[in-house]
């Protein structure tokens, strides 16, 4: 007997198409209910004592009896009945049953406490538009539940932003289609390893690649945004109990299941959506001859301007003549901005497996194409397999995006940052030809060639090495191709689990996987229109040529035997496995210069400095888990779980754990416990409390991500000399070093009230990570810098919220209105090897005994100094360094900075905390109508006590060099006595300069927001067909608006996916406005 | 034709399964959990002569790293050049024999000497130099170098410190550092001449390797130029030992060898000789003279040096890439003395060596792999 269920999303073609429908048409009708976990099967019930309990289903919007509604006992489906057509029941259960569970097709589900009574209290049943937290078992740990329908995401990573806000710290990585989101559970759970949740795809666990990097500035290639959000079925967060994720669980762990058939009915659901997404706004810079009196004055303070004449005739863009030759060249009002982006749209063919989306950066987008076989196939009686094959290629164009955090190896190259500080004088292709001469426009020459008499863009280069920027147009234009700036992801994924049914109680599965992904990056920075840059210790460049190729494959291997038994009112279940992944990661990369002509954009012997880099890791973790859950009567819960693993990452001798077969095994204990209090006799006269659960747990976990090969001595090439490489001793083994354990107890209680009209609940944590990973300096007998060792302690506190209110439901009107909200304080317990500060973007990030991680460590300001007077008063210096002479004033005009220690000098001693990149809390707003057919859906994102430190501004702002600056520099001191609070401007080579631009509170901002994340206007077409179930057309728009005191354009960023980049905002391209409509088709 | 179909299908799962079912039992059955856990890291470099060779560069690049703070920081303990208001303060305070504040002063990070060391340590540790091709023991004059740089780099911590803690043994785990006794270990002028000949520096015999030039971006460099003279650091160490007059023999005998192997006699018309009496007639009994430069002696050693190119009369020189593509650049003398080396834009499609530059960067690309680099991490 051959059975197969389907689900079959995404064809790309006809020769699939034409598999599909091969597939389907050996589908044969047989009972096929799929058992849910621990759920029990059919089969004779054992003599108990019974009881009759008599109760009634009604519609809890129209008090209307329900026909046909399902009762059984709790999760137990051998007792059960159906409501006759006054909705009334009479179930005989035995004694011991303290709950029935009630459902019905297009009502959510019901638990209806009945302790030791005979009269079930009447169950109301809501709609399924409503949200409900009754699940068919009792899970006694923390999750939350994300059920993925109508998504106009890209990645899966959208959804989780909107539905489980306050369950997981989201932080959306930027604008550029598919970067999705950076997440965090519970606070951060490590200060130099990963701390972003494992996830685990239908039951295979998957590496995010989170510590890779892009040869592009500003870009991640995201794994997740692979998976087609519109085949996910559900995306469950676990926040404890993630011990049997053994050394991989203790960041939380996320799990997304795609959709398998339910039925043996095929269901096909097509949901089509087109939209668009607003141009983003941009900074407003200063003005053409704004920016020329800055520049003219700046020039005034370097070297070059004391030592030569500064009269307009001698700097030609001074002069103002217009019968000056080159008058025209300078005299122009160009927004570098205003044309480097675009209204772009999105077309999603997302049930075909098809999703193309621009960018609002032009030149920008992203196309996927995916194709997902989810098989459930019947073999022999007792076995079966799930067979799962899925295949994606994600295709990106992509540029440089925000700034980079140095530029030791090219010019600015992003447009986006180009748009900001290009000089406003120039004109974009203008050009001296013709006939007459004169300058004109012209796509093809204007800034082609660097030793052009005409070249406009290096104008400031007279003043100062590397001070000319490119033409952000050329970047666009010329960078544009196939083989010049693109990503190409294939990911392809192989999932088999067999599984048998032993006999009743006892099931065998196994699950063998096999993930590949590989990643080919082109990057091209083009020669025209790109000035001249000197490289340090190498020499000038224009163009710069990349190449990356990356691929990791992955096999996972989880066995698992499981058991059930009911003995009367004691149930229990256990099961047990072991689980065996092995990651082979490697890429190579390559970098170029100079090119010499931009046909020719390949990677090539020609090239000038070419370089070569690559990275092969390789890592392998065995474990072994069991749990074993009991329960009472469905009353008391306790699960106890444990599991030991070991890493190819950990030393021979870690410090902790336990020595077996050759190797080091972490173990991961944890117990839970649980009570539903509702099920207790003595709780029933409380009227208007349905439900109401307490939950314990204590867990430990860990945390693997150690550097690959830092148990291990290795030796890493070199060049000595051009041709002759050298091989160096750079790590010696640290065979103690070991997984990080996070040991978390935590405390929960839920429930729903008032006729299940509210629902809420609160979690309360207190987890400790020991072992933290730091690095060590090492002996100087070693002659190496520093080694990892396990040393430190942190804490997190914390505690999430959720609560929803169904406010009015009617049989035409429904409206609920919840929110989540999540808290945590992340404090550093010790930390042996002493304070540090880590150096990121200009930024001090402070790590110290007692503090959060990761706060902005820097000075203090009080405003500008008006007066010398002022400046002479507080006579603060800058030290220099020199012994000569070691200080020089801060005058009037510069900034004010607070001497904390009162010596008289700005130095380290006055660096203090001056903000906080972690929020205080965080979560969603939601609420949804829904009339008749109707449905309106309202979400709300929101953080609230985060501070930014905005890197973009501090550039815009320095008035130090030739960038052009926000309009706000326009305020600059210029006179005495003048009060505002943006300093003078002064070049970084002048003998007055005392870098008033430094790290400080200047630059730090409340990065607190609310964001209207999404707005949600559906409707049901009122068919009757029997060929389609249902038409929904929906529209819908993203981002609406962001309340914030935040000066930036989004408030929401992520750089990179350490913690030590999350406050931090390098102008990624913002989120904007977007709009879409959809149609989706159930047949 | 359905029938036939479903078999198929269903075949062909079992079929997966249990080759799966099989490989999971082969995989469990035949290896243990720490073979399985086992990650093969290419530790191993030192598999034949090739791996040698880039150990030996790697010591050589070490050394790039001391060479110019061995000139510096002897001009500034010296009496020949004072600091001036345009170098550093550390510069200064090591000059003036201050102690730096806070201890973070690169120029006095003893640790880049023991990284030469260690280097060398592991290299005399793992060469085979029993290895025989052609009746030849090939690798032993690249091992004689190994000795010569770690007794040299030995001989320059003492001469800066006074008293170090010596090691032979290589250091590649934690435990050795652990167990380390520093007390019975410290070698000063008195003692580390021995530890070093005990350690093989006695059996240093004067062949060299051959490895034609290096091309450090810009100029052709031989590679005889970046030899370490073992006669000349025994020399040095047997002076710096001086212990009775036989270390002054020794070291006499040492520089004689040297000088004599090197074409380093001088015609008389530039020197003036004398007949010499006792011990030091003893040296050479077929040539019992003590020679002084005559009044041009200045002229000889100009028209020497200028004839020989700059070559000869340089026992060892430490070469600087050209640019920072091609390695380490020596900078910081020039920088401190005010000159600015040249160096030009090497054009890398021109002259040089086209098709090994090629190759060289196809073994970078493969030691990657080997070294098992942590770049993106």
């Amino acid at each position: 007997m051959l059975q197969y269920h389907n689900i079959i999303r995404v064809t790309a073609g006809a020769i699939l198409l034409s598999c599909a429908n091969l597939l389907m048409a050996q589908e044969e009708a047989a009972d096929t209910t799929q058992a849910a976990p621990r759920q029990r099967v059919a089969r004779p019930a054992p003599k108990y004592e019974m009881k009759e309990v008599k109760g009634k289903v009604i519609d809890a919007a129209t008090f209307k009896p329900i026909d046909g509604a399902r009762v059984q006992a709790f999760n137990d489906r051998r007792y059960s009945t159906m409501t006759d057509e006054q909705g009334n029941y009479t179930i005989n259960v035995p004694v011991f049953v303290t709950s029935l569970y009630v459902t019905v097709p297009q009502f959510n589900d019901q638990q209806v406490a009945i302790a030791n009574g005979t009269v079930a209290p009447v169950a109301a049943l809501q709609s399924t538009e409503l949200k409900s937290i009754y699940q068919p078992t009792t899970s006694i740990n923390s999750t939350a539940v994300a059920n993925i329908d109508m998504s106009s995401s890209i990645s899966i990573d959208s959804d989780i932003e909107k539905q489980l806000g306050g369950d997981i710290r989201t932080i959306n990585r930027s604008g550029i289609q598919g970067q999705g989101a950076a997440m965090f559970i519970h606070g951060l759970n490590s200060l130099n390893l990963n701390s972003q949740p494992l996830v685990i795809l239908d039951g295979m666990m998957m590496d995010l690649q989170l510590d890779r990097q892009s040869i592009h500035d500003g870009f991640f290639n995201n794994i997740l945004a692979g998976i087609d959000p519109e085949d996910i079925e559900s995306v469950e967060v676990l926040k404890n109990a993630t011990s049997l994720y053994g050394a991989r669980g203790a960041n939380g762990v996320v799990v997304i299941n795609t959709k398998r058939g339910h039925s043996m009915a095929t269901k096909i659901n097509v949901n089509i959506f087109g939209g668009f997404e607003l141009a983003p706004g941009y900074t407003k810079m200063m003005n053409s001859s704004q920016y020329k009196n800055y520049v003219s004055e700046l020039i005034g303070t370097t070297k070059f301007g004391k030592n030569n004449s500064t009269a307009s005739t001698s700097i030609p863009f001074l002069n103002d003549n217009p019968d000056y030759y080159w008058y025209p060249m300078y005299h122009n009002e160009t927004d570098w901005s205003k044309e480097l982006y675009r209204t772009a749209f999105t077309q999603n063919y997302m049930s075909l497996g098809y999703a193309n989306s621009q960018s609002t950066a032009k030149e920008n987008g992203f196309n996927r194409l995916n194709i997902r076989f989810n098989t459930d196939i019947k073999l022999i009686k007792n076995l079966s397999t799930q067979l799962d094959v899925a295949y994606s290629r994600l295709t990106y164009n992509l540029r440089d995006n925000g700034w980079a955090e140095s530029y030791a190896t090219s010019t600015i190259s992003s447009p986006n940052v180009l748009g900001l500080i290009q000089s406003p004088f120039l004109s974009m292709y203008g050009y001296y030809t013709g006939d007459d001469l004169k300058l004109h426009p012209s796509q093809v020459y204007a800034g082609k060639y660097v030793n052009d008499d005409n070249y406009p863009f290096a104008f400031a280069s007279r003043y100062g090495s590397n001070t000319a920027l490119a033409n952000p147009y050329w970047i666009l234009d010329n960078g544009d191709g196939n083989n010049k700036n693109n990503q190409e992801v294939t990911q392809f994924i192989l999932n088999v689990q067999p599984k048998w049914e032993i006999n009743s109680h006892l099931t065998f599965t196994n699950r063998f996987s096999y993930q590949l992904n590989r990643t080919s990056e082109k990057y091209y920075l083009p020669e025209a229109g790109i000035p001249v840059y000197n490289l340090v210790g190498l020499g000038d460049v224009t163009s710069v040529i990349k190449s990356f190729f990356g691929k990791e494959t992955a096999l996972f291997e989880d066995a698992r035997l499981s058991w059930h038994c009911n003995y009367g009112s004691h149930n229990l279940a256990a099961f047990g496995g072991f689980r065996f992944t092995s990651n082979s990661y490697s890429d190579d990369s390559m970098t170029g210069y100079n090119s010499g002509n931009d046909k020719m954009p390949d990677m090539k012997y020609s090239l000038q400095f070419r370089s070569v880099d690559g990275n092969n890791d390789e890592w392998r973790n065995i474990a072994w888990y069991a749990q074993g859950s009991y329960n009472y009567r469905e009353k008391y819960y306790a699960d106890l779980s444990v599991s030991m693993e070991s890493s190819s990452r950990f030393g021979k001798e870690a410090s902790e754990g336990l020595k077996l077969f050759g190797v080091k095994w972490g173990i991961f204990p944890s117990l839970q416990l649980g009570w539903v209090i509702t099920n207790e006799s003595w709780f029933q006269k409380l009227k208007g409390v349905n439900h109401l659960k307490l939950t314990l747990g204590y867990d430990e976990s860990g945390n693997d991500a150690i550097p690959y090969s830092s148990s291990r001595t290795y030796y890493q090439s070199a060049e000595f000399l051009k041709q002759a490489t050298a091989l160096q001793l750079v790590n010696i083994e640290n065979p103690e070093i070991q997984w990080e354990t996070t040991r978390r107890f935590s405390a929960g209680i839920n429930g729903s009230f008032v006729n299940n009209r509210i629902q809420a609940g609160v979690e309360f944590y207190v987890a400790k990570t020991d072992n933290l990973l730091t690095l060590k300096a090492n002996n100087y007998m070693t002659g190496l810098g520093s080694y990892w060792t396990n040393d430190g302690r942190l804490r997190n506190v914390g505690a999430d919220y959720h609560v929803n209110v169904v406010a009015i439901n009617r049989k035409n009107f429904k409206w609920q209105i919840g929110a989540s909200l999540g808290h945590y304080k992340n404090t550093i317990e010790s930390l042996p090897g002493g304070n540090h500060i880590d150096k990121v973007y200009g930024a001090e990030l402070l790590t110290a005994k007692g503090q959060s991680i990761g706060l902005f460590y820097g000075y203090q300001t009080a405003g500008v100094f008006a007066t010398s007077a002022e400046a002479d008063k507080a006579s603060l210096r800058y030290p220099t360094g020199i012994k000569n002479d070691p200080y020089k004033f801060f005058s009037a005009g510069d900034v004010h900075f607070v001497d904390r220690d009162n010596n008289g000098v700005i130095d380290d001693g006055d660096k203090t905390i001056i903000g906080d990149p972690n929020p205080d809390i965080y979560g969603n707003i939601y609420t949804q109508f829904n009339y008749k057919r109707w449905a309106l859906n309202v979400n709300f994102k929101y953080s609230l006590g985060n501070d930014i430190y905005n890197y973009q501004r501090s550039q815009l702002e320095s008035l130090s060099g030739f960038y052009n600056q926000s309009l706000a520099a326009v305020n600059r001191w210029t006179v005495e006595g003048q009060r505002t609070d943006m300093p003078r401007l002064m070049s970084t080579t002048a003998d007055e300069w005392v870098n008033n631009e430094r790290f400080s509170d200047r630059w730090i901002e409340d990065g607190s927001y609310l964001k209207l994340k999404n707005v949600r206007l559906s409707y049901d077409l009122p068919l009757n067909l029997s060929w389609i179930q249902g038409i929904t057309i929906w529209g819908e728009a993203n981002n609406l608006f962001v309340v914030t005191p935040y000066s930036g354009k989004d408030p929401e960023f992520a750089v990179s996916n350490s913690i030590f980049y999350q406050g931090i905002d390098a102008g990624l391209l913002p989120s904007n406005r977007s709009f879409n409509l959809g149609v989706k088709i159930n047949l | 034709m359905k029938y036939n179909y479903i078999q198929k299908i269903r075949k062909s799962v079992v079929m997966m399964l249990l080759t799966l079912f099989t490989l999971h039992v082969s995989l469990f059955t035949f290896s243990s959990c720490s073979d399985m856990l086992t990650i093969d890291t290419g530790d191993k470099s030192y598999t034949n002569a090739n791996d040698t060779l880039y150990s030996y560069l790697g010591i050589l690049k070490h050394v790039q790293d001391i060479a110019e703070r061995q000139v510096i920081l002897n001009e500034l303990r010296g009496d020949l050049v004072s600091p001036t208001a345009y170098i550093t303060d550390t510069l200064h305070a090591i000059a003036n024999f201050d102690d730096p504040e806070d201890g973070s002063c690169s120029m006095l990070d003893i640790s880049d000497y023991y990284a030469v060391i260690n280097n060398c340590n592991l290299y005399i540790a793992n060469c085979d130099t029993n290895a025989v091709k052609s009746n030849i023991k090939y690798m032993l004059s690249e091992y004689y170098q190994v000795q010569t740089i770690r007794a040299w780099t030995y001989l320059q911590l003492v001469q800066l410190y006074g008293e170090v803690p010596y090691i032979s043994e290589p250091i590649a785990s934690l435990d050795v550092v652990k167990n380390f006794n520093y007390g019975a270990n410290l070698v000063n002028k008195d003692n580390l001449l021995d530890r070093l000949l005990a350690d093989g520096l006695g059996k240093v015999g004067t062949t060299f390797p051959h490895y034609g030039v290096y091309n450090n971006g810009a100029i052709d460099i031989s590679a005889s130029l970046c030899y370490f003279q073992p006669q000349l650091v025994l020399g040095d160490l047997y002076l710096l030992r001086g212990a009775d007059t036989s270390d002054y023999l020794n070291a006499a005998t040492y520089y004689w060898n040297y000088l004599i192997n090197n074409n380093g006699a001088v015609s008389e018309q530039y020197v003036s000789a004398t007949k010499l009496r006792g011990l030091v007639a003893q040296l050479r009994p077929e040539d019992p003279y003590s020679y002084s430069a005559r009044n041009n002696w200045g002229y000889y050693a100009a028209t020497y040096i200028k004839s020989n190119n700059n070559t000869s009369d340089v026992i060892t020189s430490i070469p600087s890439s050209a640019n920072a593509q091609f390695g380490t650049m020596l900078m910081r003398v020039a920088d401190i003395f005010g000159y600015t080396p040249t160096s030009s834009q090497p054009n890398l499609q021109g002259t040089g060596h086209p098709i090994p530059s090629l190759q060289g960067h196809q073994r970078c690309t493969d030691l990657c792999r080997l070294g098992r680099h942590q770049h993106g991490a």
